[in-house]
């Protein structure tokens, strides 16, 4: 029963007739296709900082589903995340955030523009830019002029830092408080006016009180800038803590003005209801809101309806004046957060589910041929050996052979693997360690067959050798079912290591399918109904397992014709 | 009757035989874990003190020397230890044989289930919620196998044969743990039918008002079992019956091609009676044989299911002892667990030996 073209083009033959022996081989053409290619077609990056690094993954958003499966669930449309790097695409970012020079009257001013699009009708989570800013001021302070950010539909969300000094005497106060406004088709809406500069205290207060106000320097806008000079460093704007920001300083210091205004009977600030009514968190995520809408009453009122997110190019303006201003800047990176993401969404840290998704087939087939491979030549060696042997050698083999069948795998696995923290390899051995006996039963009683067919008691006679009668006679009859029950046992060696890194027994520095249920297990995800971090890594293991049944089955039909029906 | 005999007392000397290797490998690899973590734990508590000793008798080498060996047999002898590794690890294993084999495992520090830190006592109750699902579901499982399995091998090639074939292909190519996850995102996310976690039933139970009548406690104990046990148990079940209906179906398929089936047959016996009076007292046998190799391959996965479903059984041990590394847990359930599992086999062997004549009768 040697191999030659003739038998091998016959067994293909046949083997072509069964149709799931030939999706089984389909199926095992695209996961070896994947694990192969994946240096292309996957981002190896990701991979390396899985468990490495996690602030690689900052920029991502975090749990979103993918982003096709976003819009067919919900009405909504997702807003897509854009995260655009001076490292990875610099001429886009070139023409996302940038630097103008403006006229402000007498003073310098400078405009850092970013330009981001919003595609969706999902409030972004988070929104940012970072650059590498320097700038130097002949007098001090750097003054943040207006903060605007100009919508797709051409109205506008305006805030005006300003800063009221109040002088008493001897006493001076300083309130930053912010201009806030919307310009719209439909004209203006004012929400927080700033009027002090044109109060004029009258009778006797005018000797002792003195007010004056003027553009609020950087320092009480962006806490922590210098009010000089900065000499390049890396600042991040941030939307959503921009927002806080603002809505922390108007809301203290309104509540500081209240009583000043009251006493000295002027009105220094007018200030709409809807921001009186809010808290500081209230009022900083209705400004976040009302960024991206142009119904301001919705962004105020977090029950009054749907948002109506606007779709398109958004402008943020920041505009920084002082005389003799000098303004660099570098862009690093803008960043959308939106409410989905790439193929197969994010995971709680914001790590690309696709990528670990593509890359988890490598160690699946890796760890499901190999353990198979050796399970089963080193089962079929034992059980030819035993059943060729007889006698007492056959009998000891058999009851270590039976020791082992009936031991629970398992526990046993969990156990070896919590007391001696594996890696991958070692978990490989440790599941040939008590998988090989199923497979050493059927070779023995095979070889005990051979053993007495007549032209192996004739070689016998003729003087062959034991290892002659074996390679050339009793392997040859076992192969076949070797190979079958390699594809066979497949399937149990991915689950088993799939399990073992389910309870984060396995491998700590490896990407497997199974890690990946382990940290949605622990982030409860199913909880959470994050299913695209739930349903594909578990798909992919039984994708696997059932590529190898498929042809395992299609193998045994054809190479053990008993079966056959 | 004599090989009857010599059967039952073959297969008790096999699982004996198991269980005293299993005992001996168990109570070894964790005496080899427990001296070496017990030897660095000396070491590290040697060198701590030996800075204090240092600075106190700097002045005296000699002492330094003899009071430094002092301390190093202390500690030593404080754990347990001789200082001769192989001995050590020797008499450690004594002491865990003796230990496991009279299934005294002392207390431990962590909490599980119950409100006992008792070892013994934790298994005892893990062991008996993992009994009641695991037997639930098996039962289940045989069922709809020997229904379905039977009705398949009737009409081979049918839709319904090539679809439970199929199915069964599929079902066993998933880990059960992760269709317990599916299941809880569709039935207790989406669908807000059933629980999340399973551990709270005996508090329900406990919850029950003392005043109730038989019948109506039995009705609500039924509904809070029912309740926390489904997804569990429907878990378990959806795995498993596709291959134990295709295994069964195979079975039959053989006993139907029998001689004694087509005798029946000819003296016209009906259908229902040939199927399930002669056929279905044949195959016992070798289905009572698979489904003790089903409990072998549906054990692993059912314990990691119940961790996912924290019902309260060896499952959820195995999960909460390896979080919090409870070497001393693990090894004690898994040595339970291998008692009880081989015990189980060897009553479904008993079992086989009643329902086939051929070894009754020699």
């Amino acid at each position: 029963m040697s191999v030659t073209v003739e038998s091998v083009r016959s067994f293909w033959h046949e083997y072509r007739r069964s149709k799931i022996g030939l999706a089984g081989l389909f199926l095992l053409g695209v996961l070896v296709l994947v694990a192969v290619t994946f240096p292309v077609i996957g981002d190896s990056e990701v991979i390396k900082y899985w468990y490495g690094d996690l602030t690689y993954f900052q920029d991502y958003p975090r749990a979103v589903p993918p982003c096709w499966a976003a819009g067919l669930l919900s009405d909504k449309e997702p807003t897509s995340t854009i995260v655009v790097r001076s490292d990875t695409d610099p001429q886009k970012l070139a023409s996302m955030l940038y630097l103008e020079e403006v006229e402000r009257g007498e003073l310098e001013g400078y405009a850092i523009v970013a330009v981001f699009p919003i595609d969706g009708d999902e409030l972004p989570a988070d929104l940012y830019m970072s650059m590498n800013l320097g700038y130097e001021v002949e007098e001090p302070p750097v003054a943040v002029d207006e903060i605007r950010i100009e919508k797709p539909d051409g109205s506008a969300l305006v805030v005006k830092p300003r800063t009221i000094i109040i002088k008493l005497g001897a006493l001076t106060q300083r309130y930053t408080v912010s201009e806030i406004y919307f310009e719209g088709p439909d004209g203006r809406v004012d929400l927080v006016t700033v009027k002090a500069g044109e109060v004029e205290p009258k009778g006797p207060l005018a000797r002792v009180l003195q007010i004056e106000e003027k553009p609020a320097s950087i320092s009480e806008v962006f806490l922590g800038y210098p009010e000089k000079k900065l000499e390049g460093a890396v600042i991040n704007v941030n939307l959503r803590s921009m927002a806080q920001s603002i809505a922390t300083k108007t809301i203290n210091s309104l509540q500081a003005l209240k009583l000043i205004q009251r006493q000295f009977k002027l009105e220094l600030v007018e200030v709409d209801e809807r921001v009186l009514d809010a808290g500081i968190a209230r009022l900083a995520t209705s400004l976040y809101n009302s960024i991206f809408t142009s119904n301001i009453d919705a962004a105020f009122n977090p029950e009054g309806g749907s948002l109506n997110i606007l779709k398109g190019d958004y402008k943020l303006t920041i505009i920084l004046a002082g005389s003799g201003l000098k303004v660099e800047m570098e862009p690093l990176k803008v960043v959308v957060k939106g409410s989905c993401y790439g193929l197969m969404g994010t995971d709680a840290n914001g790590r690309d589910l696709w990528q670990a998704l593509l890359y988890g087939t490598r160690w699946a087939l890796i760890v499901g041929l190999l353990t198979s491979a050796i399970t089963v030549v080193v089962g079929s060696f034992y059980g030819v050996v035993a059943g060729y042997a007889g006698g007492i050698v056959d009998e000891v083999l058999l009851r270590i052979a039976q020791i082992v069948y009936s031991l629970p795998v398992l526990p046993f696995l969990i156990l070896l693997s919590a007391l001696i923290k594996p890696s991958i390899w070692i978990i490989i051995i440790l599941i040939v360690l008590f998988s090989w006996p199923g497979i050493s039963f059927v070779t023995r009683s095979m070889a005990l067959q051979i053993k007495s067919e007549p032209y192996v008691e004739a070689a016998i006679a003729s003087g062959a050798g034991t290892l002659r009668i074996l390679v050339l006679y009793v392997f040859p009859q076992v192969l076949p079912y070797m190979f079958a029950s390699m594809a066979l046992s497949v399937p149990s060696a991915v689950i088993a290591e799939a399990s073992l890194s389910f309870l984060n027994l396995g491998d700590p520095n490896l990407v497997t399918w199974g890690k990946l249920l382990y940290d949605a297990q622990n982030a409860q995800a199913a909880l959470k109904g994050y299913w695209w971090w739930v349903i594909p890594p578990g798909l992919g293991i039984a994708v696997v397992g059932m590529t190898f049944i498929f042809i395992g089955n299609a193998l045994d039909a054809i190479l053990n014709p008993k079966l056959k029906r | 009757m004599a090989s009857l005999a010599r059967f039952v007392l073959t297969k008790v000397f096999n699982a004996a035989l198991t269980l005293a290797v299993t005992l001996f490998l168990i109570s070894a690899i964790f005496s080899v874990y427990t001296v070496v973590e017990k030897y660095s734990s000396v070491r590290e508590q040697y060198i701590l003190a030996l800075r204090t000793l240092e600075t106190r008798y700097a002045h005296n080498p000699e002492l330094l020397e003899e009071k430094r060996q002092q301390l190093w047999d202390n500690l030593l002898s404080q754990n347990g230890l001789t200082g001769n590794f192989t001995f050590d690890i020797i008499n450690w294993t004594k002491i865990l044989l003796i230990r496991n084999l009279t299934f005294d495992f002392g207390t431990t520090k962590y909490s599980y289930i119950g409100n006992t830190k008792d070892v013994g006592e934790i298994l005892l109750i893990a062991l008996k919620n993992t009994a009641i699902l695991f037997l639930t579901a098996t039962l289940i499982t045989f069922l709809i196998g020997i229904i379905l399995g039977f009705q398949m091998a009737r009409k081979p090639g049918s839709v319904l044969d090539r679809a439970v074939s199929v199915f069964g292909m599929i079902s066993w190519s998933m880990p059960t743990w992760w269709v317990a996850i599916i299941m809880l995102l569709v039935f207790s996310f989406y669908l807000d039918l059933f629980p999340s976690q399973a551990m709270y039933v005996y508090y329900d139970l406990s919850k029950l008002p003392q005043d109730l009548g038989l019948f109506e406690r039995i009705i609500a104990q039924a509904k809070i079992w029912l309740y926390y046990m489904t997804l569990p148990v429907a878990t378990i079940v959806l795995v498993s019956f596709g291959g134990a209906s295709y295994l069964i179906r195979n079975i039959v398929l053989g006993v139907l091609q029998e001689d004694f089936v087509m005798t029946a047959r000819a003296r016209g016996l009906p259908e229902r009676r040939v199927v399930y009076g002669h056929v279905l007292r044949a195959s016992s046998p070798p289905i009572v044989t698979y489904l003790a190799l089903s409990i072998v391959g549906a054990f692993g996965g059912a314990i990691i299911t119940e961790a996912v479903f924290g019902w309260p059984g060896m499952g959820l041990i195995y999960w909460v002892a390896i979080q919090q590394f409870d070497a001393p847990m693990l090894v004690a359930s898994t040595w339970v667990l291998t008692v009880m599992f081989i015990v189980t086999i060897l009553i479904l062997d008993f079992i086989y030996s009643l329902l086939d004549p051929r070894v009754r009768v020699g």
